[in-house]
């Protein structure tokens, strides 16, 4: 790759830049959740955890594999070859994936509800 | 809803008060990260140089922002008369309805630093001989260094009938320069979908501001019809000055046989050089003498050319084909240091090299100059090398583009090793679409 990471980054944080204040704010319900977690009763269900998380994932992937035509005005009318369908399948997996990071702190506290 | 904290932290984790120092550095470190790298690697330099930016487009606030922390003690100015930005890149989504004018307007205050001094006024006068550049407010500015980033001058009146009034009205439409004149081309444009008919896309001679418009144009005018139905009652032309479509080879053959697939004709070596928008015919100036075509859409492109200021200054190409072209701002295509005065630096599409007057290239042209004028005032070898880079997203329809990306030897360049430069795809429509004005603003701000 040609362009150098830190062009990439300060890119991806201007292009976040709109989205400044619900990213933060969702950093910082992360946080709040991770710091509950550090001072709760072990062992932590993190297994259990997975599950509703990756549930939370799958529906971000379907949402973005749905929703990313209309929203970018791109063709999709006529996909074709690995390339095409790749490209957006690897989207709507990385968008998922990072969902389901998200979520999994979240589904831990879920499950300890009530030990 | 109850978690019960435990009546002793485990000692295999840090306390919670370590824990949040770690975050709180962790976090400190991820955000100062991507600016980092240039800070650490060179400490700004200190210096009392009075340097001047001529011009406040793309090329001069990004200057303005890489030096103000480049440098310590130095007296910047930038002048230009404009306080509004303009995003130019996307100035053909906007002439195809597919983004509001809005968005591609900005103020250049937002982006200018606090510590450089602007001067709303135009550049009138380059005096080289003295250091300083006059105002049409009569100011002389005295520099020791100057960067000219002027941008360049639509030249309307090298196509007789034509002026900027005339775009929206009587068929003719022209993208570039504001986004009133793409507003008002997309009106046209709406009528000739409804309508059909001639429609005639020009490419004129010489260096223009993002080559690939007048193409980007014509395919995605096209697109549109074959959307609405309304291809088969129009017939399209193509009318090119020279002898290629494109200056990059691959993507000229490519284009060469894609045009005839979609029922474009091209007609190569037509130069317009004058509209009658009552009868609603276009001249052309061919090898073989002048042609008439009647027209119900004109997509017109006149000559570009260096500001008035710049191409009467000492400044100029005086002889060669960027002399003749459009008088544009004379460097050395790779230091980008005038030869003949070297404090005088340049960047943008003023600067008179063989490719590239696109934001891309800017993005390129902008740490090679301020590298270089660095060591010039250090009294330095100029450490820095400009490739020739540039790119051009070449929108073929709605959805649709491929990413060229090519340098001085016009090879393929691609920044991206998952993107293919010879394929049409929708990753470079959606990068044009909803990331480049992100990066575009990145590299205001000089941070790409």
């Amino acid at each position: 790759m040609n362009m150098p990471w830190s062009s990439l980054l300060a890119i991806l944080l201007e292009n976040l830049r709109p989205l400044a204040w619900p990213f933060a704010g969702l950093l910082v319900l992360e946080v709040a959740i991770l710091l509950r977690l550090w001072t709760a009763p072990r062992p932590l269900p993190i297994i259990r955890g997975i599950a509703p998380a990756a549930v939370v994932g799958l529906l971000v992937a379907l949402a973005v594999f749905l929703l990313t035509p209309g929203f970018t005005q791109a063709d999709f009318s006529a996909l074709s070859g690995w390339l095409d369908w790749g490209s957006l399948t690897l989207l709507a997996f990385g968008s998922g994936l990072l969902a389901m990071l998200y979520a999994w702190p979240w589904a831990v506290w879920w499950r300890l509800r009530g030990t | 809803m109850s978690v019960r904290l435990p009546a002793k932290p485990s000692t295999f984790f840090p306390s919670r008060r370590q824990f949040l120092r770690l975050l709180g550095g962790s976090l400190a470190w991820w955000a100062a990260a991507p600016f980092s790298g240039a800070a650490a690697a060179s400490a700004p330099l200190r210096t009392t140089a009075r340097i001047v930016i001529a011009g406040a487009g793309a090329a001069g606030i990004a200057l303005a922002n890489r030096l103000s922390r480049a440098l310590e003690g130095a007296s910047i100015t930038i002048v230009d008369a404009r306080e509004r930005h303009l995003y130019q890149p996307g100035l053909t989504l906007v002439a195809n309805g597919y983004w509001s004018p809005e968005r591609v307007i900005d103020r250049n205050e937002r982006f200018l630093p606090a510590t450089v001094r602007w001067v709303k006024a135009a550049v009138a006068e380059f005096d080289p001989d003295a250091n300083r550049i006059v105002t049409d407010r009569g100011e002389a500015i005295p520099y020791d260094f100057l960067c000219v980033a002027t941008g360049l001058k639509v030249d309307y009146g090298s196509i007789q009938g034509m002026a900027p009034e005339r775009i929206g009205r009587d068929g003719i439409g022209c993208v570039y320069d504001t986004p009133e004149h793409a507003t008002r081309t997309w009106e046209a444009i709406r009528v000739a979908v409804e309508k059909g008919g001639r429609l005639i896309f020009t490419r004129p001679p010489g260096g223009i501001k993002c080559a690939g418009a007048p193409l980007k144009m014509t395919m995605l005018v096209e697109d549109r019809m074959r959307r609405e139905g309304s291809r088969d009652r129009a017939s399209f032309h193509y009318a090119v000055a020279g002898k290629a479509l494109f200056s990059q080879p691959n993507i000229n053959e490519f284009l060469k046989k894609h045009f005839p697939e979609r029922g474009i004709e091209v007609h190569w070596e037509h130069r317009l050089i004058a509209i009658d928008p009552v009868q609603k015919v276009a001249r052309f100036a061919t090898p073989s003498g002048e042609v008439e075509m009647a027209y119900d859409f004109l997509h017109v492109v006149p000559k570009m050319r260096a500001p008035d200021a710049l191409a009467n200054s000492p400044l100029a190409w005086q002889s060669g084909e960027f002399a003749d072209d459009g008088r544009w701002l004379e460097v050395d295509r790779h230091t980008l240091r005038h030869p003949r005065y070297p404090n005088v630096f340049g960047a943008g599409d003023c600067v008179g090299t063989p490719i590239g007057k696109t934001a891309a290239t800017v993005k390129a042209h902008v740490p090679v100059v301020v590298e270089n004028l660095l060591a010039a005032i250090a009294d330095r070898e100029q450490p820095a090398r400009f490739g020739g880079y540039t790119s051009c997203p070449l929108l073929v329809g709605r959805g649709r583009a491929i990413l060229v990306e090519f340098d001085y030897e016009l090879k393929m360049v691609p920044s991206f090793s998952f993107i293919s430069p010879y394929e049409i795809h929708w990753v470079p429509w959606v990068m044009k679409e909803r990331l480049l004005h992100g990066a575009y603003d990145a590299m205001l701000r000089g941070r790409a």
